[in-house]
């Protein structure tokens, strides 16, 4: 498309500056919304990290609160559990991204290579389904198939000669459990995204590929993988700055006493702490510990991706 | 110029948005002075408002999943509004997420409801500064004609309702603390078929649980007998926690979140009873009971659903449980042979208490107010308060209002003749308390008596006449739960959520095996380190308090 000529090219500050705005008034109206979501439900909430620093009184508001200055990140830091949730925190996440990260770009791309439409699109809506089961009643599956006694898993192990597992209350099995019925909830409805990178692909590129003499495992690897390498960085980058954004929703429904050794994460101990002692002070300073440090990963990561590959968020 | 119109009207609009999200300036709490003052003394009398007055009042939905939570579509809270002519808009939480929802909306400050249920929201005294509250003496002296007429001939509810600085700042749920309480249930076919007897000792315990491990008591020829079934979480350790009665122990449940079972009085001294010995041979026995196939593996994740399947199959011979549910367990059982809901005749039997080595046999009486507390918010209009201390003091001790909670609507599900009998009534095929509970009767989730006669409407004569021969073995707690000042409160909610985690954490273990009880030493001494001397000092002196109020 050619360049138009600015009209108003000749127009200097805020004369410039109207002048655009009339010309581009469209965009600036479609653009205003998610703007005034971003400043309304973003960017003004943010004054509330001023708690993590207040002895909060709903009578006096958050700004009318007293100070008490770093009372609740001593109490977070100087906490006995401070060095296992974040241990905790970090080992589940990192566990989880490697495992589950490659799971759904796998499952892409082999349903983009099945050749009957209607296998890959029946494959693709069982996979799927358990993303839209509730989380409590998806739990509630999972601990049913894990029971000690009389669950699926055990029984069949037991018929395998094997000795039966409490997956449930050994804090060694916590993360695997974690991890493995998260993928079977996600992976899913993860692979649209990559499904829809696949999609985009030239088809010219393939076509030239068979015609070269390509193999179907050489033309994923010369030609699925790098076209899918941007989207893949892009959301490992996302996923990687979200590390200690552990939910605790999940992981309540999953653990007992018994596995606090590798459950606890931050989010549950601000749940326990924070929301269930109506301690939000507490709660709003363990949770901008937990922002600094997402921030922080996510420059780093940012940063090594753009050395590595070019590929960055910004 | 369409584009421009368009661009103007979003714009207005997103303006509109912005400025309907800001958040309204606080309002100041109106004065606590009623408009009625003027008015004669109020006598009781129905209605309790010449107009239709309306409150809003959140609740969470009680712990018993069969009770009807409150609505107004329900017969019984439509008589209700008949009877008093206020209408309730209710807003009811689960119970589980009910401090969650409700502590997060307390703290906005916003969107209060008139009255609200105080259970598990913190100090009240707090509440009240916090100007969440409104302190009720005044309005109790007013209008509290069926609270006034309580409190005279209950002083001790008086004194657990008073706050440390003389205030009631919310009238209480009470209960009946020796009846029915937490027990295990022993299935007594199970015990004639293994040609044993209801067991008195912890040994005898022990050998019964064997004896139904081993021989087949669900007679399906398969090793699938699961002895003794219970919960143990967190939030429900009181269905073990009562055996430690058996090792001269009181872990008093306390409801709440209030960990007053961690402490006991002996001698004049208040001391934890998690570092004493007693307490090691409790989890001993408790571990001993798990590691031989004795107990469930799934007590950590057991609800009470897991039980009844327990029980359906014949697998369990013993469940801990709320003793007024034996019935329940028994209309389940394999062994119940026609007998609809096991209302007629006995199949579980609550257990008589094991003797402890001490000799003493006994279990320990709930904590008399178990959190539930209707208190009345600052946002609740000066003009309605007076009507909301009615409606409060009508519910809680209101001849119609305790009515409707024992027998419902008359008319509906029960009926009246000339000399005052009643008589039940319910649909053809469908069971009386089914039917009461289905439309809003029983025990609602609002702060209430637990009266003894309306527990025996609804309890199998079978059952009742076992809970009369079963008096003589409760014995009163020896820590109340009466209210914290705010500086204890505060110290509370530093220490206790991190020593519980710590306490659950490790107890879990010992009782799984996966720490050995060669550690309970350090388990004691740890205790220690993590501040438990500064929690038990606070126990002391509420317990001081206790005994200046109580007298005991």
């Amino acid at each position: 498309m050619a360049d138009h000529p600015i009209a108003g090219k000749n127009l200097r500050g805020l004369q410039r500056f109207w002048y655009l705005c009339r010309r581009d008034r469209d965009l600036l109206v479609i653009v205003s919304l998610p703007f005034a979501f971003y400043v309304l439900f973003r960017y003004l909430p943010m004054y509330g990290i001023i708690l993590a620093f207040k002895d909060f009184a709903v009578n006096k508001g958050i700004l009318g609160s007293p100070w008490v200055g770093l009372r609740w990140f001593e109490q977070f830091f100087g906490s006995p559990y401070f060095f296992r949730l974040i241990r905790n925190t970090f080992l589940l996440s990192t566990y989880y991204i490697v495992f589950s990260f490659p799971v759904p770009i796998i499952f892409a791309i082999l349903l983009s290579e099945l050749k009957h439409r209607w296998y890959q699109r029946f494959a693709q809506t069982i996979s799927y389904l358990p993303y839209f089961i509730s989380m409590v009643v998806a739990m509630g599956m999972v601990v049913n198939f894990l029971n000690p006694q009389e669950g699926i898993l055990n029984v069949a192990l037991e018929r395998l000669g094997a000795k039966p597992i409490d997956f449930i209350n050994d804090a060694r099995w916590f993360r695997p459990v974690y991890i493995v019925s998260g993928i079977w909830q996600n992976f899913g409805f993860n692979a649209i995204l990559y499904l829809a990178a696949i999609t985009a692909i030239d088809p010219q590129l393939y076509e030239a590929a068979t015609i070269d003499g390509a193999t179907q495992l050489q033309r994923i690897r010369h030609i699925t993988i790098p076209s899918l390498v941007p989207t893949i960085v892009i959301l490992l980058i996302l996923n990687l700055g979200n590390m200690l954004n552990v939910g605790f929703e999940k992981i309540i429904l999953l653990y007992t006493p018994a596995t606090y050794e590798t459950a606890d994460v931050i989010s549950t101990y601000v749940y326990r702490r924070g929301l269930q002692e109506n301690n939000f002070g507490f709660g709003t300073a363990v949770g901008l510990f937990n922002a600094v440090v997402n921030f922080a990963l996510i420059i780093v990561f940012n940063r090594i991706a753009r050395r590595i590959s070019s590929i960055s968020l910004w | 110029m369409r584009h421009s119109k368009l661009a103007v009207l979003l714009l207005v609009l997103l303006s509109v948005a912005i400025v309907a999200s800001a958040r309204a300036p606080q309002e100041k709490p109106p004065a606590t002075t009623t408009t009625a003052a003027a008015e004669a003394p109020y006598a009781g009398k129905l209605p309790l408002a010449p107009e239709k007055v309306t409150l809003r009042f959140a609740t969470h939905k009680g712990t018993n999943e069969a009770m009807a939570p409150p609505s107004n579509d329900l017969p019984v809270y439509q008589q209700l509004e008949k009877i008093t002519n206020v209408h309730i808009e209710w807003e009811t939480v689960s119970w589980k997420d009910y401090p969650t929802v409700m502590a997060t909306r307390v703290a906005a400050g916003s969107n209060l409801p008139d009255i609200l249920n105080l259970d598990r929201l913190g100090n009240y005294a707090k509440l009240a500064s916090d100007g969440v509250i409104i302190p009720q003496n005044e309005l109790i002296e007013k209008y509290g004609y069926y609270v006034k007429e309580f409190f005279k001939s209950n002083p001790a509810y008086k004194a657990m309702m008073t706050a440390p600085d003389g205030n009631i700042y919310c009238i209480e749920n009470t209960v009946l603390d020796s009846h029915l309480s937490i027990m295990p249930m022993v299935n007594k076919y199970a015990m004639q078929r293994v040609g044993l007897g209801m067991p008195t000792t912890v040994d005898e315990f022990y050998n019964l649980l064997k004896a139904f491990r081993d021989k087949d008591i669900n007679g399906n020829k398969k090793a699938d007998e699961v002895p003794f079934v219970l919960i143990f979480t967190p939030d429900q350790p009181w269905y073990l926690f009562q055996l430690a009665n058996a090792f001269d122990l009181e872990m008093t449940w306390g409801g709440g979140t209030d960990p007053a079972w961690m402490f006991r009085v002996r001698n004049g001294k208040l001391e934890c009873q998690l570092q004493l010995p007693e307490f090691k041979n409790f989890i001993t026995s408790i571990n001993r009971l798990y590691t031989e196939g004795l107990m469930n593996k799934d007590l950590t994740s057991a609800n009470y659903d897991r039980l009844i399947e327990y029980v359906t199959s014949g697998q369990a011979g013993v469940v801990s449980y709320w003793s007024t549910y034996a019935y329940l367990f028994g209309g389940a059982s394999p062994d119940n042979q026609g007998d609809k809901d096991g209302m007629k005749a006995s199949i579980f039997v609550p257990m008589t208490p094991l003797k402890s080595p001490s000799g003493a046999q006994y279990y320990t009486k709930r904590l008399s107010l178990n959190g539930d507390g209707m208190g009345i918010t600052t946002k609740c209009p000066a003009e309605k308060r007076a009507v909301a201390m009615k409606w409060i003091d009508y519910l809680f001790n209101g001849p119609e209002a305790l009515m409707t909670q024992q027998w419902g609507v008359e008319g509906l599900s029960y009926t009246k003749d000339a000399a005052g009998a009643i008589t039940k009534k319910a649909p053809a095929g469908m069971e009386w308390s089914a039917y009461v509970t289905s439309i809003g009767g029983n025990q609602p989730p609002r702060a209430h008596q637990q009266l003894l006669a309306v527990w025996r409407t609804w309890m199998p004569q079978w059952l009742e006449d076992l809970d009369a021969t079963y008096q003589k073995y409760y014995k009163d707690p020896s820590v109340v739960s009466i209210q914290f000042t705010q500086a204890e409160s505060d110290v509370l909610k530093a220490k206790v959520p991190d020593l519980t985690t710590y306490v659950f954490e490790t107890i879990t273990k010992f009782i799984l095996g996966q720490t050995p009880l060669s550690q309970f030493d350090a388990f004691a001494a740890e205790l220690d380190k993590r501040g438990i001397k500064d929690v038990q000092k606070i126990y002391e002196q509420r317990w001081q308090r206790q005994v200046k109020v109580l007298g005991k």
